[in-house]
């Protein structure tokens, strides 16, 4: 009688042998499940959660990336480059870069004022989601290995325009 | 004889006491009142995420945000944190032939909840408050938002702490003897969670509140962020368990007490407390793809706590099915599977809970990958969260408490339901409504469609969201016809139904026993094996493929 008081003898009963089972599979599946995240850092290290970051003031970071959008309007960005990314209520500077395919980019991302999302969306099937977050820089180390367009989307609700930021990553 | 201030409950033999009866009922009108509210919001937000108006002009592009917060507060805070509340007044009084510990704290409560709903939700309908739930400072509101938000959580907390009271008055008076039932026990838990949820909850809110009024607090959102989800996150685990404190009463209403039997409860009793112990380390899975937290923190607090968080509800899973198979076998179907057809179906609160547990376990399902820390890279903030909180909080928690509500609402007001035909029609129509509108949902997750954003109709075709778009917009229109005809069923059960002259007459159509021929047949190998599939191999499935799916994209690091 789920709904009325019962006494001790009335509820505490053993376990029955299906129940047992699955008590233990349960924990199993829990430790599978807590496993493979933990070991997908030794199958797998270049599809991780990007780990560096720095703190940075928004308006300092805003400058570091407003100057190289403007070094590097409609520029293939060099290997050895680092590409920096920042976010405004409601657009990105800089709104499109040109990357080369096969190579090793450090994307530094941050924003001006307030939290954003950064989705990385390919016709290819790429999806990439990371959070874009006022006086904390991200640094994302990716390769791109197909040319193609890669669609920016902010992804955390930020205002108004929210769905009026966009940008382009072109990879040649 | 019945003492003053209370009446005998013809269906059951249950005391009630009169005065916690009607707050139960007012907290209760709040959460239709609100679930109206939030029902109308859910019509725009439904219809403009979807395509299915074409026309860009009344996709309504700028009003978009306005009715997902207005969607989003009424339907995930107000309707269900005003149920819960008539819920542990219920469990903790009427079930215990006890009055609540005190009435006046018990209005205090709700008149604090209600200040606080109706500032929020001015502030909300003039559009004046467009943060969505998750209120993420440096966006913010006006101070008096925040002000409303924690009036209404100091409201909820008092009503956590009259319900504690009600158990020890209880208890120390001798109202009942034995234990707590098992439903008490898991709304106990529930509030236990809940004081979790408050703790949090007032530290973030403050903290957005000083840093709105402009006290030269420089708002730190990394330090934001984990308690606001101290709140937002421990605060669906309240819902969990009140849900599955439901399932179990549900089971026993619909039945007539039967399958109750069936169930072991020393097993449920286990897995409700090993809710407690996994809340907190549950919170981190939001801050996954945050710049800042170390990855052993972000593993450790989140992917790790929440794959245990699924423990205590996967043993659920097995006790309420189990209990349910076992009922049937000792009634006389004894294959493995036969005594699935022998459920009985058209009941509205035995349908409700198994309609609620299929769609609560497809979004354990879904959540499995989205709370991992590599795979979180693919769903973070998509279509995916969405997805999955349609399926547990709106297909699960909201379709237990509108089934429990067919048995409340006439136990209450002693009046016959309206239409119990029609109740379980809605209970059907809500399920194929969420089940099409969240896996919509979750198909747009997958292809990177980001949440809580007006997607333009050139940009669904860019990217193939079209389709699962349509099927959104669906969904949403079936499960607005069905809150509709819920709400509709019980304002008239309350308003125009008749009195019922006895028990029969008020459970009429709402119970269907169950005839026990044989209890030591009593197996539950069939629930085993349907937990298996369900709880196993599948969400095994979707767990591996999406790391799989994850290795064939561009590097990352």
């Amino acid at each position: 009688m789920t709904l009325f008081p019962r006494s001790l003898e009335e509820w505490y009963k053993p376990f029955t042998k299906e129940e047992k089972t699955w008590f233990i599979l349960a924990f199993i599946v829990a430790i599978i499940l807590a496993a493979t995240t933990v070991g997908w850092f030794l199958i797998d290290p270049y599809h991780q959660v990007p780990i560096e970051s720095y703190a940075i003031s928004p308006s300092m970071f805003d400058k570091l990336a407003t100057t190289f959008a403007n070094l590097y309007k409609d520029k293939i960005i060099p290997e050895d480059v680092d590409v920096y990314i920042v976010a405004h209520q409601f657009y990105f500077t800089p709104s499109k870069i040109i990357l080369k395919k096969g190579v090793t980019y450090r994307i530094h991302i941050s924003s001006a004022d307030v939290l954003h999302g950064l989705s990385i969306i390919g016709k290819d099937g790429t999806v990439y989601n990371l959070m874009i977050m006022p006086g904390m820089a991200y640094v994302i180390h990716i390769i791109f290995d197909k040319a193609g367009i890669y669609d920016i989307h902010c992804n955390e609700y930020c205002g108004s325009g929210h769905h009026l930021m966009t940008a382009t990553i072109e990879v040649v | 004889m019945t003492e003053t201030g209370f009446r005998r409950c013809m269906a059951t033999g249950l005391l009630v006491h009169l005065a916690s009866q009607r707050l139960i009922v007012f907290n209760f009108l709040m959460g239709i009142i609100s679930l109206i509210i939030g029902g109308i919001a859910a019509i725009f937000v439904g219809l403009t995420r979807s395509s299915f108006v074409l026309l860009e002009q009344l996709r309504l592009e700028h009003t978009y945000y306005y009715w997902l917060n207005l969607h989003g507060f009424n339907m995930l805070i107000f309707w269900i944190l005003w149920f819960e509340v008539a819920l542990i007044y219920f469990v903790a009084t009427i079930l215990l032939n006890a009055p609540l510990y005190s009435i006046r704290l018990g209005w205090l409560s709700f008149i604090l909840m209600l200040i606080g709903w109706l500032i929020m939700n001015v502030m909300n309908i003039t559009g004046n408050s467009i943060v969505l739930f998750t209120a993420y400072i440096p966006l913010s509101a006006p101070p008096i938002f925040y002000l409303g938000y924690l009036l209404f959580a100091l409201g909820v907390a008092i009503a956590v702490v009259n319900f504690f009271l009600t158990l020890y008055k209880a208890r120390i008076e001798g109202k009942y003897t034995g234990h707590l039932p098992l439903v008490t026990w898991g709304a106990g838990i529930a509030a236990i969670i809940g004081l979790v949820v408050v703790a949090h909850g007032v530290f973030a809110l403050i903290y957005a509140l000083l840093f709105s009024s402009n006290y030269g607090l420089k708002g730190d959102v990394m330090f934001y962020r984990w308690f606001f989800w101290g709140l937002g996150h421990s605060a669906q685990y309240v819902n969990v368990t009140a849900m599955v404190a439901v399932w179990y009463a549900l089971i026993a209403l619909g039945t007539g007490f039967v399958a109750a039997k069936f169930i072991n409860e020393r097993y449920a009793r286990i897995a409700f407390a090993m809710y407690t112990l996994f809340v907190v380390p549950g919170i981190g899975h939001h801050i996954l793809v945050d710049p800042g937290f170390s990855t052993i923190f972000k593993q450790a607090s989140g992917s790790v706590g929440s794959h245990f968080l699924s423990v205590p509800s996967m043993l659920h899973a097995l006790a309420l099915l189990g209990g349910v198979e076992a009922t049937l076998r000792a009634s006389g179907h004894t294959s493995l599977l036969g005594w699935l057809k022998k459920i009985p179906w058209r009941n509205p609160a035995i349908s409700g809970m198994l309609l609620s547990m299929i769609l609560f376990g497809i979004g354990g399902i879904t959540a499995q990958p989205q709370t991992t820390l590599q795979p979180n890279l693919l769903f973070h903030n998509t279509m995916w969260v969405p997805g999955h909180f349609h399926l547990t909080v709106v297909g699960g928690t909201s379709l237990a408490f509108m089934s429990l509500s067919y048995y409340i609402v006439p136990l209450l007001t002693e009046k016959k339901l309206m239409s119990s035909k029609i109740a379980t029609i809605q209970i059907y129509l809500f399920f194929i409504g969420i089940f099409i509108l969240a896996l919509s949902m979750t198909w747009l997750g997958w292809l990177g469609s980001p949440r809580r954003t007006f997607i333009s109709y050139e940009e669904l075709i860019e990217h193939n969201w079209f389709t699962p778009a349509i099927f959104l917009g669906i969904g949403a229109l079936i499960a607005i016809i069905s809150g509709i005809l819920f709400i509709l069923n019980i304002i008239l059960t309350i308003l125009v139904s008749k009195k019922a002259s006895s028990a029969t007459e008020l459970l009429k159509g709402l119970i269907s026993p169950i005839e026990i021929k044989d209890e030591k047949e009593s197996k539950k190998t069939g629930a085993l094996v349907i937990v298996i599939i369900l709880l196993v191999i599948i969400m095994l499935a979707v767990y591996f493929v999406s790391f799989i799916r994850l290795e064939g994209l561009p590097k990352i690091w």
